[in-house]
This record gives C-alpha cells, structure tokens and sequence, in this order.
C-alpha cells in the first residue's frame, strides 16, 4: 500500500513536470462506484478526479479542465443531462468527450444523451476493460 | 221467437212458404174467378134459358089451344077437342118447367096469374062448348070474341112478361159474367204483380239475411288476416252465421289471446334484458348490424355524456367519437368472433375529468342463419389496474435500478481482483469470486428481464414493425449458440423457409427464439437436435423451434409460459430466472401472435408461435 501511494505521488509529480497523464472527471454519487472505478482507472495510468454532485460537475469541469468525463445520469443538484447540456454551451468544453454512465438502458435516454452531445453511452453493470477500452478510444 | 233466432233453414223455408202461399193465393184468386164465371155462364145458361124456352113453349102451346078454340068454333069439335087437349098438355108441361126454374124477383108471381088465368081460361073453354051446344053458334061466337080471346091475350101477354124478364135476366146475366172475367182479369193481375213484388222482397230479404253477414264476415277476416286482431263482430243473429261469427270472434280474441300471452312474454324478457344491461355496473352499449346504438346502460350515459333516448337509431360514430370503438365493432362484424383489446393497449377515456382507462370486449350475438345482428361492447373500468399496474412497473423500475448500483460496483470489483490487476489471487480465492461473479452476473440478467417485462407489460415497449426474412431472423437468433452448441454436442438446424417474410420486430422475435434456443440447449443432452422450421399456414406464419430433450410433463404445459414457474424437478434451475417464456408470450402476443408448447416427456419439447405475413 504504501509503496502504491509513493509510486501515485510520484507519477503526480512527474505529471507536474511535463509527462502527460489523461485527466479523468468522474461524476458519480455512489461512494463505492466511486471506489472501484477510481482505483479501475488509476491503475490504468489516468488521472482522476471525483466530484458527487452536477453542480460540482460543472465547476470541476471547467477549473479542472478534464480530457474526459465519464459522468453518471442519475445525481444530486442537477442530473447528467443537464450537465451535459450546460458543458456543450460552453465554447471550452465543446470537444472535451462525454462518457455517459447509468443503469437505465432506455432507448430514449440513450438518444437523449446522444442529442445532448454525449460521445458514448455506458449502461452499468459494466466490465473494467470495457470500460478501459471505451475511455481509450476517446482519448 | 223473434226473426233473429230463427235458423237459417227455417228463415229461407219461411221466405219460401210465404212465396208458395202467395202463389197458392193467386191460383184460388183466378180459380174463385173461374167458379164465379162458371155461375154466371150457368145462370145464363140453366136458370134463364130453360125459362125463355119454357115461355116461348107455352106461347106456342097457347096459340094453338086458341086455333083449336076457333076451329071448335066453326064446327069441326073432335078435332079442336083433340088439339086443345094436346096442347094443354103441352101448356102444362112448360109451365111446370117454368115453375120449377123459378130465379128471378116476381117470376113467381106472374107464374100464379098465368096458372090462374089459364085456369079460367080452361073453365071459359067449358062454357064455350057447353054455350055451342046449347045455344048455337053465333051465341058461342060472341062468347069467345067477349070471353076468351081477352083471356087468352092476358095469358099470352104474361106469359111474354115471363119471357122477357128471362130474356132481360140473360142480358144481366151477360153483363154480369162479362163484368166478372173483367174483373178476374184485373184482379188476377194486381194479384199476381203483388205476388212477384213479396217474392223478389221475400228473396231480397233472404239474400240479404244471408249476404250481408258474410261480407262483413269475409271483410273482418280479412282484417284478421292482415293481422288486426282486434276485430270483433257484432253478432245479431242467432242463426248459422250467426253462430259462424260468434265462433270467428271467440277464435279472434283466443288468437289475440295468444298474442297478447306471447307480446308479453317477450315484453317481460326484454325487459328482463334491459334490467340486466341497466344492472350491470360497467359501461354497455348494443349496437345492431348497421352500427346503430339501440342500448346503453346508465354507466355508459355517464361516460359519454348521453342520454339513452335521444341517441337511440343513431349511428355510433356519430354520438361516441372513439374510433378504436368502431374499429373493434367492425372487426366483431366482419368476422363475426368475440375481439378484445389487451389490457395494455387498454381505451384511454376522459371520466369526471380524469383520465380512465377501459378493457374493451365486443360480443356479437348471431342469429339463426348465423349472421351477427347485434354486437355487445363491454368496456371494464381497468383504471385501478392500471394504477396498480403503473406502480407495480414503477417498482420494479425503481427497485432494479437501485439493485444495478451496487451490482455495477460489485460486479466491476470482482472483475478486477479476477483480472489480478490488484494482485495475485491464489487459485481458492478465485474459485470463490468466480462464484460471486457469476451470481452477479446472473443477479443482473434477472433485473434486465424484470425491466424487459414490466416494460412490455406496462406497454411501454416500442415494436419497430417491419418486413422480415425468416431466414434473417433463424441467422440472427442462431449466431450466438454456434460455439454452444458444437461445446454441448448439440446438432442446431435451421430448416430451408426461401423467401417466406413475416411482420415484426426483428429485435424483439430474434429476442424470443434466442430465448427459446437457450432453454432448448438447457435441457437438450449430447447427440440432441434443435430444429428451426417456418411455416405458411393461411395468413400467418407458424414458427417452431423443437428439440429432442427431456420434455416437459402435461401438467407444466400451460403453464411454462407463466413467470416464475419452473418444472419441479429442473435441475437446470440455477441457470434460468423463469421470465424468459413469459417475457416471450408478451413479445409474440404485442406482435398479434400466439405461442404455445407440445412436448412428450423424454421425446422433446415443440414450441411453436404464431406471426402475421407483411401486409
């Protein structure tokens, strides 16, 4: 563990120096989803950040600057959608990809998302290397 | 006894007697007439006549008695004797004739003077000859100028009294009988015309006795006839017609008796319908063939605003502006069957200003030469169904989604401590969490069917209807079980359909014989077959996927399709989650097809649904 923790900060600080690690903002409100998916994408060399809630979604978004977002529907304060929605209204995020990722596999909800500027559409239960394989793919 | 009792025999044998009396009167009219000339011809004939020829035959005897008085006067005495005798007999024996026809006033009485005269006269004979003899002829020739020549003037002249009275009497006589035929003649004519005029009455009135009843009879009968039974005879007579009308009224009022019985029979059981229909606490309404309202209950007044009276003959589309109504009233109509609207595609109506929903069934009601006449539209109130329902999706909705949160954390852990990204995992450890896994796994296939399901129950699955190859449905719902099937030893086959297209969802059918394929593996043991086939059968397409495993007991038959049975003794059980034949009876009935299951007990199962062709 401690060894973990040593190599982490040191991949932060050589990311300070110029090498380039991805930046991942996932939105999510479920503590162990988070958990999981943190250490998932960790260990594959990303950089992450959480935030629980729309609100801090966006704020993150901008501040943080992600090449990435994976970003949960269902959540507190404001929902993914609308997340979305806002984010693609703003000139510096329009590129940025958007992972949606929720347990609602509707049809509608998909092609909501999709007309809301989503790139790709994740329904939970979902596979680690799934999921690694897709986030490859947009960055 | 009046008339009117009399028998109609009896009136026309009256009507015919009065006639012959009649007659008989007119033939004793004109034979009284022929007596009374016969009279007055024989008065003529016998009273009168016998008495002229009497009077001319005393005349005569008379004259001759006086040429004999004369001739005594002049001398030859025995032969006047002789002639006088002679012809006092002859005298005598008319004037007896004449007494004896004696008919006339005053006959009698110059009959007594001539007799008496003529007595002197015979007497004065006496003393003439006496007078000869004694005093000589001149003596006696005075005596007969003075004596007997006025004698037998008188006599002379009365008895041509006698003769002319007789001769007058004959004239009356005459006249008489003359003035009788004339008279017959007349009478007899009055007679007879009164005679024929009673006649023609007296048949008129007999006629009429008989006629007059009939035509009414005949005009009543038909009146009955054109079914007017409210008929009824005055009956005036006792007669046979009479008593033909008492009977043709008593026969009337027993017909409209029956009438009646039976118009109220069939008053009572319409009304006895009518109580029914009113009674029945979900909406109705009746239509007949042409679509027109004849019936609605109170709780279908109220659901549609109207008013069972004034809408009564009217066309449906016109009073009730619910075309699926319609719809499903012309399909009962043309196809004469019982239609129903699932309870998911259940009538959305507008009630109290709150949306209701209603079951709809239309029953056609046939009649003898099996043609719907009326069509029965029942419409249930599912509303709270279909709140219950609503909150049963809503649910299981909810509750799949929270069960997916902690699934996807869970699943994605195990994933990864078995990946050995986190660490090696010694082989007890991961024979453990391959346990976990797979549970997950098979956690998360049982809330993706409870979603499929409830969503398919609740109607909110959207059926992307298109024409479709078979063969492309077999392709696509075999891909996944190659790599299966040859692992298990299983012979999967599709049998060759050509070009045959059915109308569906390919998703949602490939959905069903993939599921089907899955529980046919399940149970299908090495050296096995799973046989596709498709075929054409009237306007649907019948899909069947058979196989050669175990079968399924008589008693599970009907009710596989049902959730969450499962045959008793599946030993298979650890791998299915018992929605798959439900999900896919709900899949194939959304489509208007049916599914259903043959199967023998160690032979196989035969699962065979039912799809419509491409429009």
């Amino acid at each position: 563990m401690g060894r973990e923790v040593f190599l982490l900060s040191l991949l932060s600080y050589l990311n300070k120096d110029g090498i380039k690690m991805e930046k991942i903002l996932l939105v999510e409100d479920s503590k162990n989803i988070i958990t999981v998916l943190k250490l998932c994408l960790k260990n594959a060399g990303y950089q992450v950040k959480v935030v629980c809630n729309g609100v801090d979604a966006v704020k993150a978004a901008f501040d943080w600057k992600p090449d990435l977002i994976l970003l949960d529907i269902k959540l507190p304060k404001m929902n993914g959608f609308l997340v979305c929605e806002t984010l693609r209204g703003d000139e510096i995020m329009a590129d940025t990809p958007i992972l949606m990722l929720s347990a609602k596999a509707e049809e509608e909800d998909i092609k909501k998302a999709s007309e809301l500027g989503a790139d790709d559409y994740l329904i939970k239960p979902i596979e680690p290397k799934g999921l690694l394989k897709k986030v490859k793919e947009y960055l | 006894m009046k008339v009117k009792n009399l028998s109609l025999k009896t009136k026309i044998l009256l009507g015919y007697i009065l006639v012959i009396l009649i007659t008989i009167g007119a033939i004793g009219w004109s034979i009284n007439n022929f007596l009374k000339l016969n009279e007055a011809i024989n008065n003529i004939m016998v009273e009168n006549y016998r008495s002229v020829v009497a009077s001319e035959g005393m005349m005569e005897a008379l004259e001759r008695q006086d040429s004999a008085e004369l001739i005594f006067v002049f001398g030859q005495q025995d032969k006047a004797l002789d002639i006088f005798q002679e012809n006092q007999m002859e005298f005598i024996k008319h004037l007896s004739r004449a007494e004896d026809n004696i008919t006339i006033e005053g006959e009698r009485e110059i009959i007594e003077r001539i007799k008496e005269e003529y007595q002197e006269y015979l007497e004065k004979f006496l003393v003439l000859r006496q007078t000869f003899n004694q005093d000589g002829f001149e003596v006696a020739q005075d005596y007969y100028l003075e004596e007997i020549m006025p004698q037998f003037e008188d006599i002379k002249e009365q008895t041509r009294d006698l003769l002319i009275i007789n001769q007058d009497q004959m004239k009356l006589a005459q006249q008489k009988a003359n003035d009788d035929a004339e008279q017959a003649i007349y009478s007899t004519i009055i007679f007879s015309v009164i005679a024929v005029i009673v006649a023609l009455a007296c048949g008129n009135y007999i006629s009429n006795l008989i006629i007059k009843p009939t035509k009414k009879l005949t005009e009543k009968v038909k009146e009955v006839a054109d079914g007017n039974l409210d008929q009824l005879i005055e009956v005036s007579t006792k007669d046979e017609i009479g008593q033909l009308a008492h009977e043709f009224n008593s026969m009337t009022q027993q017909l409209k008796d029956y009438e009646e019985m039976n118009i109220n029979k069939l008053v009572a059981e319409k009304k006895k319908s009518e109580a029914i229909v009113k009674s029945i606490s979900n909406p109705l309404l009746v239509t007949d063939n042409q679509n027109k309202l004849l019936l609605m209950n109170s709780k279908a007044e109220k659901l549609f605003a109207l008013d069972e009276q004034q809408i009564k003959g009217n066309h449906v589309l016109e009073v009730i502006k619910e075309e699926r109504i319609f719809e499903l009233i012309t399909k009962t109509l043309q196809t004469g069957k019982e239609q129903k609207i699932r309870d998911a595609e259940a009538l959305k109506l507008i009630q109290d200003e709150k949306e209701c929903y209603f079951r709809m069934t239309t029953t056609p009601v046939k009649n003898e030469d099996n043609e719907v006449n009326l069509i029965i539209i029942l419409l249930e109130d599912i509303t709270h169904l279909k709140e219950v329902d609503q909150m049963k999706s809503e649910f299981v909705s909810m509750v799949s989604h929270e069960f997916r949160t902690p699934l996807t954390s869970m699943g994605m852990a195990v994933s990864m401590l078995l990946e050995g990204s986190i660490g090696q995992l010694n082989e007890e450890q991961n024979e453990l969490l391959t346990v976990v896994k797979e549970d997950c796994e098979r956690l998360n296939h049982l809330v993706d069917e409870l979603l499929d399901l409830s969503k398919i129950e609740s109607g909110e699955i959207n059926l992307d209807f298109n024409s479709i190859k078979v063969a492309k449905i077999f392709e696509v719902s075999l891909r996944p079980f190659t790599e299966q099937a040859k692992e298990n030893g299983v012979d999967l086959v599709a049998e060759e359909v050509g070009n045959l297209e059915v109308y569906g969802d390919l998703s949602k059918i490939s959905w069903v014989i993939t599921n089907l394929i899955g529980n046919a593996l399940r149970y299908t043991d090495q050296g096995g077959e799973i046989r596709l086939s498709a075929e054409k059968k009237g306007h649907k397409v019948h899909i069947a996927i058979s196989d050669t495993g175990k079968g399924i007991p008589k008693e599970y038959q009907s009710k596989v399709f049902d959730k969450f049975v499962r045959v008793s003794d599946d030993q298979a059980e650890d791998t299915g989650t018992g929605l798959g034949l439900a999900i896919a009876k709900e899949i194939i009935e959304a489509h208007g097809g049916r599914i259903w299951v043959d199967s023998e007990v160690g032979e196989g199962s035969i699962f065979t649904f039912t799809l419509k062709l491409p429009k």
